[in-house]
């Protein structure tokens, strides 16, 4: 006795598969119909206004200030700058920070213990360029700090400034006293002497603390 | 001619992507917190410079190192005469200076030397001064402090050189001077603003 097993394989209907696929289409066309009939918006009647802060400083020159070049500095010279900052109108600034880049370094901006040292002092009200007077009790903001230093990181002068609040400043640059000896003409290795560096001055802020604010 | 065009590696298009919003990504805290900066424009500042230096040079340059100075026999072995040299020292800093430190070695050792200067100017030709004559640094000593100097930069002064033997001796000696100038022999420090 011999026994045949058959496998059947059954093949879609076309036909079926077609008025599958057109109900599908209408399903999805009126479905749709029905969501956009839902959609409901509410908006206010007036547009509401909104404006980004500007935050903004300026420097000044009181006197000279930055825009004249300084020469001939021999050791302990000391050699005073005026500049005025104004924060903008708009928004507060925080942690002003001085900078100093010089574009042609010497030992004037990369040496400590040789070169340049400077001083920022802050006048409540003005300073007298020519006398280096302040109309009240001027107070250090920066003191002697290297040129050096502050060609790679920016020194701390004040936490907070005030929207349109100024700053009445006084730039004290000086060359640290130092002995040198010039024999036959010839300054010693390493020398401070005949040096020139091209200084910019930058001061830099960020803007006040953000706050969450509601009315 | 042909132009070859490479299509971007799927993975290192993905890369680059994940790249560039990290970026964007890692600058946005920046810039949301926002800075501001005011700026001078860069401006020169300068050292000054102190020295001088003796020289057989009238005018600029005069160089560096010590002046060596020789002197003639114009005379005979017998009676040798060694006429005095005029010389310069110059101050060739950018700072006015009160002093200058200086020395003086004669060879042979047996030669006497004396450095001199004069207020009125000398006349080299005729190897006088009208006025004010006066000794800078002569043997035995070798070196001196001295106020007889080119006072402001830029300026020089002629100095008279001189040399004898005792006994007299026929060789040609010389003499070889320095000048040394330190910080404290130039103008003080100054406090200035503007």
């Amino acid at each position: 006795m011999s026994v045949t097993a058959t496998r059947s394989v059954r093949r879609p209907n076309p036909r079926l598969l077609a008025a599958f696929a057109v109900g599908a289409a209408g399903l999805a066309i009126t479905g749709g119909g029905v969501f956009a009939a839902l959609n409901a918006t509410a908006s206010n009647t007036t547009a509401q206004n909104a404006t980004s802060g500007i935050l903004s400083l300026t420097m000044a020159n009181n006197g000279t200030g930055f825009s004249q070049a300084v020469s001939n500095l021999a050791p302990g010279d000391v050699v005073n700058r005026y500049v005025t900052l104004t924060q903008g109108a708009d928004l507060d600034g925080k942690d002003l920070t001085l900078a100093v880049t010089d574009a042609t370094p010497t030992l004037l901006t990369t040496s400590a213990a040789k070169g340049l040292h400077v001083t920022v002092s802050q006048c409540p009200g003005a300073w007298t360029p020519a006398t280096g007077a302040c109309s009240g009790t001027a107070t250090p903001l920066l003191t002697n700090a290297p040129l050096s230093t502050l060609s790679t990181t920016p020194g701390a002068i004040k936490s907070a400034i005030a929207a349109s609040g100024t700053l009445n400043l006084q730039i004290s640059l000086t060359l640290p006293d130092q002995a040198e000896t010039t024999v036959n003409g010839a300054a010693p290795a390493g020398t401070i002497q005949g040096l020139s560096s091209s200084l910019t001055w930058t001061f830099g802020e960020t803007q006040r603390t953000a706050t969450t604010t509601g009315s | 001619m042909t132009v070859s065009v490479h299509a971007p590696n799927g993975r290192a298009g993905a890369a680059v992507a994940v790249a560039a919003l990290l970026v964007c990504t890692s600058l946005a805290p920046a810039d949301a917190a926002g800075s501001a900066q005011a700026a001078s424009p860069a401006r020169t500042i300068s050292s000054a410079s102190w020295a001088a230096v003796a020289s057989a040079s009238t005018s600029a340059p005069f160089g560096t190192g010590p002046l060596v100075l020789s002197f003639a026999n114009t005379g005979t072995n017998g009676h040798p005469v060694f006429p005095a040299k005029f010389f310069t020292v110059a101050n060739t800093g950018t700072l006015d200076i009160t002093a200058a430190s200086y020395t003086a070695t004669a060879t042979p050792g047996t030669f006497a030397f004396r450095i001199e200067a004069c207020a009125s100017g000398w006349n080299e030709a005729a190897d006088t001064c009208a006025a004010g004559r006066s000794t800078v640094l002569n043997t035995p000593a070798s070196s001196l402090l001295s106020s007889a100097v080119p006072m402001a930069a830029g300026s020089s002064i002629r100095l008279r050189a001189s040399a004898t033997a005792f006994p007299r001796n026929p060789t040609t000696p010389t003499l070889t001077v320095g000048v040394d100038v330190s910080r404290s022999q130039a103008r003080g420090a100054t406090v200035t603003g503007s």
